[in-house]
């Protein structure tokens, strides 16, 4: 029994100093790691929201609620809201497509895909501005709907599919 | 037993990859560019390192029993910290090897090392050991990386390699290619340590 | 939620998502574990076991104990030692009560806690946020994927003993050809979900 007692002690003591440790590192590391997402997707949304000067993470429980949104930003030039950028991930042939749609005046602004695993050379081309394009200047009332690229049609839905999904989110919920 | 015989151990005649065939999983998932194979081998090193290191200074005080969660413990902090300190200063490196990270922890290597030679030889031992075992599964995913990157996308480590005309074959850079690019090099590997072992 | 979710959720993961032939996990005893059909059974079965049990406990460790006091950064710990700890004590429960279960999983058991698909299962299931009906069907069809892959691949290793091969591709080469054949064929389900 006492060696029961002892080597629980032994054990808990160990897991007190890795968390120790961990906690350490993770208060050194945390700033970084925030503060490089938040540089890469600044990147994306002064692509799609030139306009704006600042932006700002929407949230609220209507856009935890729809499956594949990750986040939502809103660009804004002084006070006043000029867009929104929704960064979403649907699932494509090989797996998420990570991609984010802007929206401004009710239109699509671009569309540009973060990450993704699809078939290189087929499905990848998803990736290409030749691709992306096509979903620029859409009215962003409705669905849309895009020529997919021939021999990539999954991908090129699961495209169509995370567009369409930002449309009514904007529609349904931030419009307002 | 002589250091340097410890360290140059782990490179060739008992390389974790080719000849003791441990932590497979890693292995095949990570190497579709050598730039990710290296990525990997440096970041298991560190784990092998770190808890080599821990796990010898602490092996007198630790009961018997209880001593695999023990180094499974261990093993897990240094395995989340070079993932936080990844994700800090090589964001882009945490991103392509994913969930591959966490898992170094379960690599049997790392246990592997822990169990048979850390906690039976002292600190300085033990770091020779870790550091040449580490290296030693670098050195294989490197290769294994540079074969798949060469024959999938026509680069090595990023830079073009061969002329534009040779249409990159991009199954080497998915799971089937893995498996394949893997049990060939294994084979050329038996010819060349091995050869008198040849039909 | 629908049922179909449910339904691409489980297809996904025993087929399009292989384990072992698409995600790498699990390719130790993949290729440890793979010699005889039977013994690949076994594996198959005690695999199951744990990944479902470990779905669940993780799920709840994360959601009540990690979220709550804001100590994400301690996952990789806390799952590790929970499967670790839910192998030994299923060890020890088959052990008292059925001797002919132990007999035919006991041996497979400690092998199942440096199996990487089950942690990485456990992360995954976090990371797509499934919920807990949904993660009970992602684990078992992860469970049967790793299962099939490994049943089929003993019985071509079973076949293989037979064959007369260069010295240098015996043992860990031609195997490892082989499942490059399998994750091949396996590749035709990628774009069914």
């Amino acid at each position: 029994m006492r060696d029961m007692v002892k080597m629980g002690l032994i054990l808990l003591l160990i897991t007190a100093v890795s968390g120790l440790v961990l906690g350490v590192t993770n208060s050194m590391t945390e700033g970084i790691i925030m503060e490089r997402a938040l540089e890469n997707d600044r990147a994306s949304l002064e692509e799609l929201l030139g306009e704006a000067d600042s932006f700002e993470p929407v949230e609220g429980a209507e856009i935890d609620n729809v499956s594949m949104v990750r986040d939502v930003f809103a660009g804004r030039e002084g006070d006043t809201v000029i867009g929104y950028a929704i960064k979403l991930a649907p699932n494509g042939y090989g797996g998420e497509i990570e991609m984010m749609v802007g929206i401004t005046n009710d239109e699509i602004s671009g569309v540009e895909i973060l990450s993704q695993t699809e078939t290189p050379g087929l499905g990848s081309k998803i990736t290409e501005p030749d691709y992306t394009d096509r979903f620029s200047g859409l009215s962003a009332d409705g669905d849309v709907s895009v020529d997919a690229i021939s021999g990539a049609t999954v991908s090129s839905d699961a495209v169509v599919n995370g567009v369409n999904t930002a449309v009514s989110l904007y529609q349904d919920f931030l419009k307002n | 037993m002589k250091l340097g015989k410890i360290f140059s151990r782990g490179l060739v005649l008992d390389n974790p990859i080719f000849v003791q065939v441990l932590g497979m999983c890693p292995t095949l998932a990570v190497t579709s560019t050598a730039i990710n194979g290296l990525g990997m081998g440096v970041a298991t090193t560190a784990v092998l390192f770190g808890s080599n290191l821990v796990v010898s200074a602490i092996r007198r005080v630790v009961p018997t029993k209880i001593r695999i969660p023990v180094y499974i413990v261990v093993i897990a902090t240094f395995v989340t910290m070079v993932g936080m300190l990844m994700n800090a200063y090589t964001p882009e490196l945490y991103k392509a090897l994913g969930i591959f990270i966490p898992l170094i922890v379960v690599n049997c290597i790392i246990l592997g090392r822990a169990e048979s030679f850390a906690s039976k030889n002292g600190v300085i031992q033990s770091i020779t050991d870790g550091l040449g075992m580490g290296i030693g599964f670098t050195l294989a995913l490197v290769v294994l990386g540079i074969v798949r990157e060469i024959i999938g996308f026509g680069t090595v480590f990023g830079a073009q390699l061969l002329p534009a005309a040779f249409e990159p074959m991009s199954i080497m850079t998915m799971a089937p290619g893995a498996f394949l690019a893997l049990g060939i090099l294994m084979a050329l590997f038996n010819k060349a340590v091995y050869p008198k072992s040849k039909s | 939620m629908s049922i179909s979710s449910i339904f691409i959720i489980l297809i996904s993961a025993i087929f399009v998502n292989n384990f072992v032939l698409s995600r790498f996990l699990g390719v130790c005893p993949f290729l440890g574990v793979s010699k005889q059909v039977e013994t690949a059974m076994g594996m198959g079965m005690a695999v199951t076991f744990v990944m479902t049990m470990a779905s669940i406990i993780t799920y709840v460790a994360q959601r009540f104990i990690l979220d709550t006091l804001g100590i994400e950064y301690m996952q990789t710990i806390v799952f590790i030692l929970v499967i670790a700890s839910l192998v030994q004590l299923v060890e020890m429960v088959i052990q008292k009560t059925s001797y002919t279960l132990y007999q035919s999983l006991g041996v497979y058991l400690p092998l199942i806690t440096t199996n990487c698909a089950v942690l990485g299962l456990t992360i995954l299931n976090i990371q797509n946020e499934y919920n807990l009906i949904e993660l009970i069907f992602h684990a078992i069809g992860a469970a049967i994927g790793f299962s099939l892959a490994i049943v089929l691949f003993a019985a071509i290793r079973e076949r293989m003993e037979l064959a007369d091969l260069p010295v240098v591709f015996k043992g860990f080469p031609v195997a490892l050809l082989t499942a490059g054949l399998m994750s091949l064929a396996f590749m035709g389900f990628m774009g069914l979900v």
